[in-house]
């Protein structure tokens, strides 16, 4: 046997290659893609993420095995206090257990999927931009990596700023698109926001417990009592929850800005500027649930923090709701899925902040799937379409693009969460979990996070189902659509992949008493050594009610049917159905294609007016007004005041240096007394 | 020599001395600042000999008011600057400004020398600030500052050298 | 009187000396046709002088005057590979002008040892005098390009600014001297009263407006600009390092010994200083399009950044953490300006004349898709950039971080909140760069290929930043260990 799967020790002395491999080959691509030509560099491109796959699948065996893989790594840097002694001090370790497992597979696997999409997909680029895109990529699954793998809070804010820059990169590839760079602004100065929350967690859990490393932090959360009053620090008089609500309070508002929550959120529809590889990798499958993996990575300081838990739950609760709300009057194809995935990751935040951590990294692992196959299945669409979007120029590309068609299908029914497929019982057991949780700061937020959630998944339900039958269905409404041709196979396999994953994931999500044991989902069995003790903190036990369930199935089926009535049943000739199911509001119109306009005048409107005035205000006022453009034109005009004083005339420095003498030697006068 | 003598000479040197302070600043001629510069040297220079530096004083007469100011007006005479392109003296809001931190500084030294208060001189030996005197000084405790003048000036020249020159 | 001991420990200071003489002799006896041998032996002075540093006794020189501890040693470190790597850049950057003369790098290297000289001071007599010697050549470097009118330009504001401040910093140093009777640092241990405040506090602004801190600050984006580019870098990086040696030891032998009622008051002044320094300097860089001058503000933020630690270093809880900070600060600052500036030299527009309508010599523009011309040279510039800003892994990073952990130590919560969000101002500023280099289209014409020596200066200064930012622990042990022998 070769010493990686024979020996744990050789194992996790290989783990930093998984992170080395796609850097090294953005090094590579960045610095010589140019002189490389367009094949070598796809090809450096992909065998890097084909590598870190493979290692990956290694290390993945071992925690599947039930040994951590925990590479202790030389000191980074340390903060050495008078005494000697060094307070604070960060390794270069990394840290595989079955959490951080699961994530390393979803984005080295994901990640290689995509590369191969790009392949196809950026083959209209030129040289230096195909490398240029290559190298990014790299670099950002070798961020994301370190993001997942390390082993203290640290770390992972390095591969944190990694992603985001990564990504700030990618939105704006196509830079020569002003509204592309806009975009990339946009998601940069968001971001920057949630990194100060990030690092006001940081110093705080420095300052609590001297430590970032997760396994110790891990150990001292869990052995101390949140009634402690701290003696010293900067948290000195505050009592332990205060000041772990305070901290985790932060991470949180970093997690909401890398996973797009209000009011952090509205980066991520810009986002869909960049090309769509990008879209699926970042924007749907890993950068955005960075937050989810934040709050379940650190889920040992989350639950001595009931407030900061019910903030979570009930803040993922809102933007699930609102971003569904939103999706329903957009008709560009990547907005319905960019606004659906600030949904989906809306749900997850209910899962993670109400404790059931494993159905929300659960559900996380399913998005990745159907969402990266979703936003593949729509760059394949944009390719057939000569890069037009708007889902009412399309219909009829069943037809025509039949494997892009078909997984279409799959991530729809998946995502709508219609039984048997895997978003039924991610988003199922997050949704069960919530109404089972009690919040000991606020009682009642499961509840309320269990019926804003269902509206939302019904929400989820309708939208993506209109989405798909305006896009697939019926005869084509234009001259593009009816010359659409399938995209070449470095696209469809993907799909197709990623549609199978969206389906055989629903084997974690089986009760096992079906298989035999007691009671419990797969995925909540193979996650417990990393969440058991969180359970037993908040008082967690296994519920066995079916009625979820079934009100589950419901919510995904009813307004899926609604949606595919009211859309395709139209376009493809089954009037009658329609008018049987809407006789008193169908029987106003005669004509096909006045129904869709009726429709929307009379149920849409409302809704859309509803959503524009929420978009407006929340997302055109308050954050890009105040912050995306109101902080950086403030900071502008302060400069050009203060310039008035830099204009390069010597009398006037002298004045200045003549005046700060005048005052120091008043301040320090003064001060002192004299 | 009386305590109040010496203040007396005191006031006879430091008056002159502050006015042609003010008249190099204040002179629009450049001709004129120098003149009084050199007549500011001249009054310095008695306050030295007050202090019982006679060394310093002579020095101060010889190099200053004698070597540099010579320079000093060689330089401003063939530059001949005429009135134009000196310009007209405007008070603007900016040099109001620029007098009220200087003034304000000056009042805040003087303040805090008053609030020091009195001090009685020290007692100095019959060969203080001789040739001697300060040689040994200058050669024995400030060896080191004394030497490294000796890179300044170089340094001094050759800047001067590579700055004026337009080809070396 | 002075022994063999004494100037075996002023041996680094005495190798530059010696090297400025070889080289303007040189000039007088060695053919104009072999160029190119000055920078070598500027270099080459430039490391016998940090070779000569293992070597020095740890002692007090000149009854005081001076020391040779590891602090000074620590500086003289940084100010030779300051030297060294300047004179890389400007032998390629003066030979393609075809004005590489030996005097230009006397010039630098009397500049180095007047701050060698000002690091291992510790009597305000000789620091002037080092502070002289020092600037004095940086001023004749600022305006060693005669052709056009900036560099004179530039180099008369810092002369007649400079000779200001020096003055006040002397009628300071007038009042320390009237006050405690001596000009030794170590006289004001136990000392107080208006007089020495007064004379303490005109110290502090002549020596703020050698590091550039607000609001002495105002000639540094005039002077940076109109400099010619290899004498920008060795200025930011030398200068900085030099007078913030000074000033830490000043401060630290003002809050030695007995408690001292004026180093309070002065501690709230640095603390106003290092705010204003911090806000005002990243505020005018946030605009800035010309990239030589964004990284003459950027260096005034430095400054601030910088103050932290030396205020950090003037609390007794967090003495050795601060200074220690300022010193791994210095070092890291001094690697990543002159790379920067290199690469500014690389890219800047070359005229007949520097200063004919040059206003966009240095623009943003310039930089323009150089990711897909120069990969490496955008790479390197990246590198840089990023170490400014202070984003992992580069040595920026540790730098800002062992500055704030410092300031932390000395609970001083409103620096460490004011520099971390300055520091995000400033990402916006340093990214411009990198992402006009990597997300803008090439506008310019083909940039000129970097000459061998400024590549290998390039190539050094990138190495060291992310070397150090991947395991700074050498550096910060060294800064911790040259504490100990201070």
């Amino acid at each position: 046997m070769p010493p990686l799967l024979d020996n744990p020790a050789a194992a996790q002395s290989y783990l930093w290659a998984i992170i080395l491999l796609p850097l090294g080959g953005a090094l590579v691509n960045g610095l010589f893609g140019r002189r490389l030509g367009r094949g070598n560099v796809g090809l450096i491109g992909l065998a890097m993420a084909g590598g870190a796959f493979l290692l990956s699948c290694i290390a993945f065996a071992w925690v599947a095995g039930g040994t951590n893989l925990h590479f202790v790594g030389d000191w980074w840097f340390r903060v050495v206090d008078p005494s000697g002694r060094a307070p604070i001090s960060v390794p270069w370790g990394l840290l595989v257990d079955r959490l951080s497992g699961t994530l390393l597979l979803i984005v080295t696997g994901v990640g290689f999927l995509i590369h191969l999409y790009s392949v196809g997909y950026m083959s209209h680029e030129d040289d230096a931009g195909y490398a240029r895109f290559f190298t990014y990529l790299n670099l950002f699954i070798a961020a994301m990596l370190t993001l997942v793998m390390g082993d203290n809070l640290v770390l992972t804010f390095v591969g944190w700023e990694g992603v985001g820059l990564a990504s700030y990169l990618l939105i704006g590839f196509w830079y020569t698109k002003e509204e592309n760079a806009a975009a990339g602004r946009k998601a940069f100065v968001t971001n920057r926001i949630g990194d100060f929350g990030f690092l006001l967690g940081l110093f705080a859990i420095f300052s609590i417990f001297g430590t970032s490393d997760f396994g110790q932090l891990s150990a001292r959360a869990l052995s101390l009592q949140p009634d402690w009053v701290l003696t010293s620090g900067v948290f000195a008089g505050w009592t332990m929850r205060g000041a772990l609500t305070f901290a985790t309070l932060g991470l949180f508002v970093g997690a909401a800005g890398k996973s797009a929550q209000i009011p952090l959120y509205v980066w991520l529809p810009d986002a869909m500027a960049g090309p769509t590889p990008v879209s699926a990798l970042i924007h749907a499958a890993t950068m955005v649930t960075a937050g989810v993996y934040l709050v379940a990575r650190t889920n040992f300081l989350f639950v001595l923090a009931p407030t900061s838990m019910a903030v979570v739950t009930i803040v993922g609760a809102c933007t699930a709701l609102l971003a569904a709300v939103i999706a329903f009057a957009q008709y560009d194809l990547k907005r319905v899925l960019a606004y659906s995935t600030v949904s989906q990751l809306g749900i997850m935040f209910i899962g993670v902040g109400s404790g059931a951590y494993a159905a929300g990294v659960y559900h996380l692992m399913t998005h990745a799937f159907f969402k990266a196959c979703l936003f593949l299945g729509a760059g394949s669409v944009m390719h057939a379409m000569h890069d037009d979007l708007d889902i009412r120029n399309m219909g009829g590309l069943w037809k025509k693009m039949p494997s892009t068609a078909k997984t279409f299908l799959v991530g729809t029914l998946a995502i709508t969460g219609i039984v048997p497929l895997s978003g039924f019982f991610s988003k199922d057991a997050i949704l069960a979990g919530a109404l089972f949780s009690h919040n000991a700061a606020w009682p009642a937020v499961g509840k309320i996070a269990y019926v804003i959630g269902t509206v939302a998944a019904a929400g989820t339900s309708f939208y993506m189902m209109r989405a798909f039958a305006l896009a697939f269905v019926g005869a084509p409404r234009t001259r593009t659509a009816e010359h659409a041709h399938e995209s070449d196979w470095t696209m469809t396999l993907p799909l197709w992949v990623l549609a199978f994953l969206s389906v055989v994931a629903l084997v974690l999500g089986l009760p096992a008493w079906l298989v035999g044991h007691h009671y419990a989902e797969l995925f909540q069995q193979f996650t417990n050594p990393v969440f058991g003790r969180a359970y037993k903190v908040l008082g967690i036990e296994e519920h066995s009610a079916i009625w979820p369930y079934a009100v589950a199935w419901v919510v995904a089926l009813v307004p899926g049917w609604l949606s595919w009535q009211m859309y395709a049943g139209s376009m493809r000739g089954f009037p009658d159905r329609f008018v049987a199911a809407f006789p008193g509001f169908f029987r106003l119109v005669a004509d096909k294609f006045r129904i869709d306009e009726l429709y929307e005048f009379i149920l849409l409107r409302p809704v859309r007016k509803v959503s524009q005035g929420l978009f407006l205000a929340v997302d055109r006022f308050t954050i890009e007004g105040i912050f995306v453009n109101g902080v950086p034109k403030a900071v502008y005009a302060v400069g050009d005041v203060l310039r008035g004083w830099q204009n390069g005339n010597l009398q006037r420095y002298a004045t200045v240096i003549a005046v700060g003498a005048a005052f120091i030697l008043w301040a320090v006068l003064a001060a002192g007394g004299y | 020599m009386g305590a109040s003598a010496e203040t007396v000479l005191f006031w006879i040197f430091a008056v002159p001395l502050i006015a042609s302070a003010a008249g190099v600043v204040a002179a629009r001629n450049p001709v004129h600042a120098a003149m009084s510069l050199v007549s500011a040297f001249f009054w310095l220079a008695g306050i030295y000999v007050l202090l019982t530096a006679h060394l310093l004083a002579f020095v101060q007469v010889i190099v200053y008011a004698g070597a540099i100011m010579v320079l000093f007006l060689f330089v401003v005479m063939l530059l001949s600057l005429t009135d134009a392109e000196l310009g007209l003296e405007k008070l603007s809001a900016l040099k109001w400004v620029g007098v009220v931190g200087a003034a304000g500084m000056l009042v805040l030294v003087v303040s805090a020398l008053a609030q020091s208060g009195p001090r009685a001189m020290r007692a100095v030996g019959a060969d203080f600030g001789t040739v001697r005197a300060v040689g040994r000084i200058l050669f024995t405790q400030y060896l080191l500052p004394f030497e490294a003048t000796s890179v300044l000036l170089l340094v001094a020249i050759v800047g001067a050298v590579v700055v004026a020159k337009e080809k070396i | 009187m002075p022994s063999g001991q004494d100037i075996a420990a002023l041996l680094p200071f005495l190798l530059l000396v010696l090297g400025a003489l070889v080289l303007m002799l040189s000039e007088v006896f060695l053919r104009s046709g072999g160029r190119g041998y000055q920078s070598g032996l500027t270099i080459a002075f430039a490391a016998a002088a940090a070779l000569a540093v293992p070597f020095a006794p740890q002692q007090v020189l000149f009854g005081g005057q001076a020391v040779s501890d590891g602090f000074a040693g620590f500086v003289t470190m940084v100010v030779c590979a300051g030297l060294a790597l300047s004179a890389l850049l400007g032998r390629g950057w003066l030979e393609t002008r075809n004005m590489e003369r030996g005097e230009y790098y006397a010039l630098a290297l009397f500049g180095a040892s007047g701050m060698v000289l000002l690091g291992m001071a510790t009597d305000l007599l000789l620091a002037f005098i080092a502070i002289e010697v020092m600037s004095l050549a940086v001023y004749s470097l600022a305006a060693y390009p005669r052709r056009g009118q900036r560099p004179p330009e530039a180099a008369f504001k810092y002369f007649i600014l400079g000779s200001f401040a020096s003055a006040i910093l002397l009628y300071g140093s007038a009042l320390y001297y009237g006050a405690t009777g001596s000009t030794l640092l170590s006289a004001m241990r136990g000392g107080g009263g208006a007089l020495l405040a007064a004379g303490l506090s005109l110290i502090l602004v002549g020596l703020a407006f050698k590091v550039a801190a607000v609001p002495f600050h105002a000639w540094t984006p005039d002077v940076y600009e109109g400099a010619p580019t290899p004498a920008t870098a060795f200025m930011a990086a030398g200068v900085k390092a030099a007078a913030f040696a000074f000033l830490t030891r000043g401060v630290l032998a003002m809050v030695a010994g007995t408690p001292f009622a004026v180093g309070n008051e002065l501690g709230g002044v640095l603390g106003l200083l290092a705010v204003l320094t911090m806000v005002v300097g990243n505020l005018f860089a946030l605009p800035q399009r010309n990239v030589k001058r964004m990284l003459a503000y950027s260096s005034i933020a430095q400054a601030g950044y910088l103050l932290v630690g030396v205020i950090a270093a003037s609390r007794p809880e967090s003495r050795a953490q601060g200074t220690s900070a300022v010193l791994v600060y210095l070092a890291a600052y001094a690697v990543t300006v002159i790379g920067a500036f290199s690469v500014l030299a690389v890219m800047e527009k070359r005229e007949p004349t520097p200063d004919a309508g040059s206003a966009d010599a240095w623009d943003v523009s310039r930089f323009a898709g150089l990711a897909s011309r120069r990969p490496w040279l955008a790479f390197a510039m990246a590198i840089f950039m990023l170490s400014l800003a202070g984003v992992p892994p580069t040595a920026g990073f540790v730098a800002k971080l062992s500055v704030f952990q410092a300031a932390a130590g000395a609970k001083a919560w409103g620096l460490v909140v004011v520099g971390v969000l300055t520091s995000i101002m400033g990402v916006y500023y340093y990214l411009r760069v990198v992402v006009a280099m990597y997300m803008q289209p090439a506008e310019m014409e083909e940039p000129a290929a970097a000459p061998p020596t400024v590549a290998i200066a390039i190539a050094v200064a990138a190495l060291l930043v992310v070397v150090v930012g991947f395991s700074p622990e050498p550096l910060t042990a060294w800064a911790r260990a040259a504490l100990l022998r201070m």
